[in-house]
């Protein structure tokens, strides 16, 4: 018999042998014995009954996306939570480093601490400034 | 089927109850023809009806919410996997048992001899035919290596088409036509002189 004969290529059991076998090994799950028939019937409830009490792993992966943005948005906050707070303090920090560095590169300003001639007399006369304030506001 | 009340198992979903009666006249119209493959390929009736168990259990537990289209492929593709884990299990037990000095016929599987006697049930000329030649069968089938024993019994017994039988023994179309193939070479072979 050529290749072209056979069920396989055609998708279909269709050779005289192959449907003599069929008929033969379904005649013989007709005498499968009542022991065995039983068995498999209370294995069928069982695989049923346990279906319904426990979801599958296909309902349980259908969970999987939400389940998983859910927990990672739980981390990003942990992380980043610390983070957020720290970041406020650089800022603050940095206002003051900021006014720091203008001082520093304030040519005037380094003129008046330095300047030998004037002798001081820039912070004689910013605690002027500070003292008439004071009486001014107290008066 | 389950009851609707049995233990805290909620049936009240008319979805989950359809469902579940869907699969339940699916396993049930497959596990006799399951046994028969698993039978074959085991030769034993215990194993054969575990490995049936084990695989209605895991397509009821993982894929009974899958198209019940996708159901018989993947049925038999589980039960293929257990066949060969027990196939694998009773390798290396028998290779271990082969190795202790103490092992008795008392370690062999018991037979009953009742069952093992011959019926003297007499059976008509043409029940006897059947039964010699379904016999025959069995122990050509039997003979064949797993893959086309695997190929020939889904494609005749069960009726999957190449498609399905690929999808269930886990490898491509052509594989399932070749050892199909080889398979009918073999069993001619082996059963000219009862079928001719």
């Amino acid at each position: 018999m050529s290749p072209s004969e056979h069920g396989p290529h055609t998708g279909e059991v269709t050779g005289e042998f192959e449907q003599r076998a069929r008929a033969l090994l379904e005649d013989s799950v007709l005498r499968i014995d009542g022991r065995v028939r039983s068995r498999l019937n209370q294995a069928r409830h069982a695989a049923l009954e346990d279906a319904l009490r426990r979801p599958s792993l296909w309902r349980r992966y259908s969970l999987m996306p939400a389940a998983s943005a859910v927990a990672a948005a739980v981390l990003v906050a942990f992380v980043l939570w610390p983070h957020a707070h720290q970041g406020d303090a650089i800022v603050e920090g940095g206002h003051g480093t900021v006014e720091d560095l203008d001082l520093l590169a304030d040519s005037d300003a380094l003129d008046l601490v330095s300047d030998e001639t004037d002798g001081g007399a820039f912070y004689e006369w910013a605690a002027e400034q500070s003292d008439s304030n004071e009486t001014g506001t107290g008066a | 089927m389950p009851s609707a009340s049995h233990g805290d198992v909620e049936l009240s979903d008319s979805t989950t109850n359809s469902s579940s009666r869907a699969l339940n006249q699916f396993l049930a119209g497959v596990e006799l023809k399951a046994f028969k493959i698993a039978q074959a390929a085991l030769r034993h009736e215990d194993d054969a009806l575990d490995a049936v168990q084990d695989a209605m259990l895991q397509l009821a537990r993982a894929y009974s919410e899958r198209p019940a289209e996708e159901w018989k492929p993947l049925f038999y593709r589980i039960l293929e996997n257990r066949i060969r884990d027990m196939q694998r299990r009773r390798t290396v037990r028998g290779r271990v048992i082969s190795w202790l000095p103490f092992r008795s016929e008392d370690d062999d599987d018991e037979q009953d001899p009742i069952a093992q006697a011959p019926s003297f049930d007499p059976q008509p000329p043409r029940k006897l035919e059947i039964s010699e030649a379904m016999n025959a069968l069995e122990k050509a089938i039997e003979t064949l290596p797993r893959r086309q024993q695997q190929v020939f019994m889904l494609r005749t017994l069960e009726g999957l088409d190449v498609a399905q039988t690929a999808m269930a023994m886990g490898c491509s179309e052509g594989s399932v036509k070749t050892h199909y193939f080889r398979a009918l070479q073999s069993l001619r072979a082996q059963l000219g002189e009862f079928w001719t």
